[in-house]
């Protein structure tokens, strides 16, 4: 019937009638582009959110809102038939017959929008990973509420797989058995530590360290081979992989930005203001030996502000902001009214907001004024 | 929650839209099933005419700008025996591809009316010219 619709020869016709079933479907018209209809044939898609959101449509690497268009024209829907009814009406001529399904009143429009991933951090901090250090294994019977396996996570998270894989690795989360866990600062800063006075111990080159060695150095303190790794991997670089007798191991440089950053955080969330100076001083006796803290490194998590003479630092993290632009920004305004493009512009990294720069968005809402050409640019609210 | 949209059964077959500028009056009938709307046919390469009631539309095949997937719900029952005292069964749904839609028929030109040919008296036609 379709085809017979769609292919109707020059000089034929069809006769359209309502068909015996019209009505008692209900069908929803889906509009999508060619490669998201090619990964919706293939492996399918996910419609995906609780009672109370807006939902949203998954495919493995995007997340789109979904709206609704609605038509005042009338639509009729004939589907292909196995069974072409043929006649002959009083002519002589044959006709054929499409039968009408159902109408329709609007169609369904998708639109790329960031994915919904403020539940994450929330879902993850709910219990923070620590290991229990003086027993050595972790309980077998230890409750399982407020922890979340891959697949809890898919359901609960607007976000696509892969938006959902970069969001935990942005939160330095790991995976310990079949959930995944963000690791409690302070067991981390005490892990680092370790890692640091082994390095000194076995004289061991921060840029240059063996997988293998520090492993084995840890477990006698008691932390498990798992957490090592996972350490490693959030304050460094994978190296190389070096070749001993019959042994392999992977090497790893540690981040000088990420580790003083690190000692950097903890300080701030002592105090949350300190004198710069004073700072400066506290972040260096920290930091381990070899490591440089500059204050480039705590750009989009503390704020420098002059009072006077005296130059103050505040703890100011980006990961404490909105996600979303219009909320981002009225929060930025709300620390501060006025804003220097240097101060602001590491605040403004992560939004992600597909189809918009952030000039567009800038130019949307803040308000830019220039006192002087050779002056910087200063932005407010609009 | 999650909801799977998938492809069913031929999920791939192509369906066809006729799309009218306007809305279809019913008169003279209870119930629309088998009730036949009209007309439609193809005049040349791409003009088609649909003729509903004394009226005749006149439209072209058009290629949709983006492809459209027709969707249908689907609930399954979890198929495990259910005491009737508990809570009700869990249910879940899934949407599935019943078709696909690249191109419509589409007529937005104002209907022509039709006259009827269907007298078979002859009605004396005034003459025009004088003589």
């Amino acid at each position: 019937m379709a085809a017979e619709v769609l292919n109707l020869k020059p000089a034929s016709s069809a006769t359209v009638s309502y068909g015996d079933a019209f009505g008692s479907e209900d069908f929803k018209l889906l509009e999508v582009d060619e490669p998201i209809l090619k990964e919706l044939l293939q492996d399918g898609l996910t419609i995906k959110g609780g009672p109370d959101d807006e939902a949203v449509l998954c495919t493995s690497a995007a997340t789109y809102a979904i709206k609704y268009v609605s038509t005042s024209n009338t639509v009729l829907l004939i589907p292909p038939s196995e069974k072409i009814t043929n006649g002959n009406n009083d002519d002589g001529m044959g006709f054929t017959m499409a039968q009408v399904v159902a109408t329709s009143s609007g169609h369904l429009e998708l639109v790329e929008t960031a994915p919904q991933l403020d539940n994450l951090k929330t879902l993850l901090n709910q219990r923070p990973y620590v290991e229990d250090l003086e027993g050595g294994q972790m309980q077998e019977d230890e409750p399982l509420e407020g922890l979340y396996s891959w697949d809890d996570l898919t359901t609960m998270v607007q976000a696509s797989d892969r938006q959902l894989k970069e969001a935990l690795k942005a939160l330095n989360a790991v995976q310990i058995g079949d959930y995944w866990r963000v690791v409690d600062e302070r067991f981390m800063q005490g892990l680092l530590e370790v890692i640091f006075l082994s390095a000194v111990q076995h004289d061991w080159d921060l840029k240059c360290l063996q997988e293998a060695a520090v492993v084995q150095a840890l477990k006698d303190d008691c932390y498990s081979p798992q957490i090592v790794r996972h350490c490693l991997s959030c304050y460094g670089k994978k190296g190389s992989t070096l070749l001993n007798d019959c042994k392999t191991s992977h090497l790893w440089e540690l981040d000088d930005t990420k580790v003083c950053l690190h000692y950097a955080k903890l300080l701030l969330h002592d105090s949350a203001k300190w004198k710069l100076e004073e700072f400066m001083k506290e972040w260096r006796r920290t930091t381990p030996a070899g490591m440089e803290p500059s204050i480039e490194m705590l750009r989009g998590e503390a704020l420098v502000e002059k009072l006077g003479p005296e130059s103050w630092l505040q703890l100011y993290s980006i990961s404490s902001l909105p996600t979303k632009p219009a909320d981002r920004f009225s929060a930025l305004f709300k620390e501060r009214a006025k804003w220097e493009w240097d101060d602001l512009e590491p605040y403004l990294r992560d939004m992600q907001t597909p189809g918009q720069s952030v000039e567009a968005m800038l130019l949307k809402y803040t308000r830019k004024t220039q006192p002087t050409a050779s002056s910087a640019a200063i932005y407010t609210a609009r | 929650m999650q909801i799977p949209v998938k492809c069913g059964c031929g999920g791939c077959e192509e369906w066809a839209m006729v799309e009218l500028q306007g809305s279809l009056d019913i008169q003279h009938a209870t119930s629309l099933q088998n009730l036949s709307i009209g007309s439609l046919c193809r005049t040349s390469a791409n003009k088609y005419k649909f003729v509903i009631g004394y009226h005749e539309l006149e439209g072209t095949k058009v290629a949709l700008k983006k492809p459209i997937a027709i969707l249908k719900k689907i609930k399954h029952s979890d198929g495990m025996e259910i005491d009737p005292q508990l809570a009700a069964t869990p249910v879940s749904v899934e949407m599935q591809v019943v078709g696909i839609i690249r191109h419509k028929l589409l007529f937005k030109t104002r209907p022509k009316a039709l006259i009827s040919k269907v007298e078979a008296k002859p009605k004396r036609m005034p003459t025009l010219l004088g003589h």
